[in-house]
């Protein structure tokens, strides 16, 4: 095959090819329906900007935390929160070590019923589509 | 209305008045459907990729910066939507049958061995890697205007000259495999 011809057939190639009659009524149909959909909500920048800087902050200063880490041979220093924070979890765990049979069994309850109100609705569903 | 004068309706559309798209519609939708043809030879597949392409358009109509023609914006648009398209579905085997265009008086005359030859063209042509596929069709559908085919893919004139050199090359060589020897210098194709 020559260049020639190839470009003779890759020119011709749809040719002839024409929309159908009933497409320019389809596109329109789908434009409409495209114009009624409602424009995207836009973010929220200027309420999250307060919340976004703060989190940027946090990242600064753990980061800054972390370069600034005191040597193996200085003693640790423990911002006075993470103490606290630390301090309460201990007291948690050794709380929850201490648990018998009569405490766990509460617990199960608790966490049963308060389970309750979020299940019930999906099993109401699931029983009406059943039904 | 003339080949770039859609901006009357451009602007109709922009100040609210949906209907004046179907002006635009009516003046673009051949060579759209024709173009997505070239891609993915289906004629209702076409369709529907020219339909989405306008449905696009519309929603995007406000990014038309008019430092370009319209018409090079909205074939930019389609080429992409098309495109797109390809990647998400492989294109189907081409057959003899449907390469065949009933509207075409050479087609409709053509013997067997020709229709073989058509054919084959299409799908080497559909075998090559995107980069070079893309810009075949889309110098074909722009009647050979390099700078025409460039700006529908936004991509640099020199990079559509560099893309099509190899493409033929790579084509010629796929049909010189299929069809037959060619007497035809290498270096003459890739001009």
């Amino acid at each position: 095959m020559t260049p020639e011809e190839m470009d003779r057939v890759l020119a011709r190639d749809a040719q002839g090819v024409r929309a159908s009659p009933r497409f320019a009524a389809g596109v329109m149909a789908a434009v409409r329906r495209e114009a009624k959909v409602p424009p995207p909500i836009p973010f929220p920048w200027t309420r999250a900007a307060p919340g976004i800087a703060a989190a940027l902050l946090l990242v600064v200063l753990a980061v800054a935390s972390i370069v600034t880490t005191p040597s193996a041979d200085t003693p640790p220093h423990v911002p006075v929160p993470l103490e606290r924070a630390a301090e309460i979890t201990t007291k948690i765990g050794d709380s929850v070590a201490s648990w018998d049979a009569r405490d766990l069994t509460i617990w199960v309850v608790v966490v049963a019923l308060s389970a309750v109100p979020l299940v019930a609705p999906l099993w109401l569903v699931s029983a009406e589509r059943d039904r | 209305m003339t080949v770039d004068d859609g901006v009357a309706a451009v602007d109709r559309v922009l100040r609210g008045d949906v209907a004046a798209f179907a002006e635009i519609v009516e003046r673009w939708q051949d060579p759209l459907v024709a173009l997505a043809y070239r891609f993915c030879h289906d004629r209702s597949r076409a369709e529907d990729m020219a339909q989405e392409a306008f449905v696009r358009a519309f929603r995007a109509l406000h990014q038309w910066r008019r430092e370009a023609a319209f018409s090079t914006w909205l074939f930019a648009l389609a080429t992409n939507v098309y495109r797109a398209d390809l990647r998400r579905r492989r294109a189907p085997l081409v057959s003899i049958d449907e390469v065949a265009d009933p509207a075409d008086a050479f087609d409709v005359a053509a013997d067997h061995e020709d229709s073989d030859r058509r054919a084959a063209v299409r799908r080497a042509l559909h075998a090559l890697p995107a980069r070079y596929r893309d810009v075949l069709v889309l110098f074909y559908f722009h009647e050979m205007d390099v700078e025409r085919a460039a700006a529908s893919l936004g991509v640099p004139v020199g990079t559509v000259k560099a893309r099509l050199s190899r493409g033929r090359e790579i084509l010629r060589r796929k049909l010189v495999a299929t069809l037959g020897t060619s007497d035809v210098p290498l270096e003459e194709i890739s001009r």
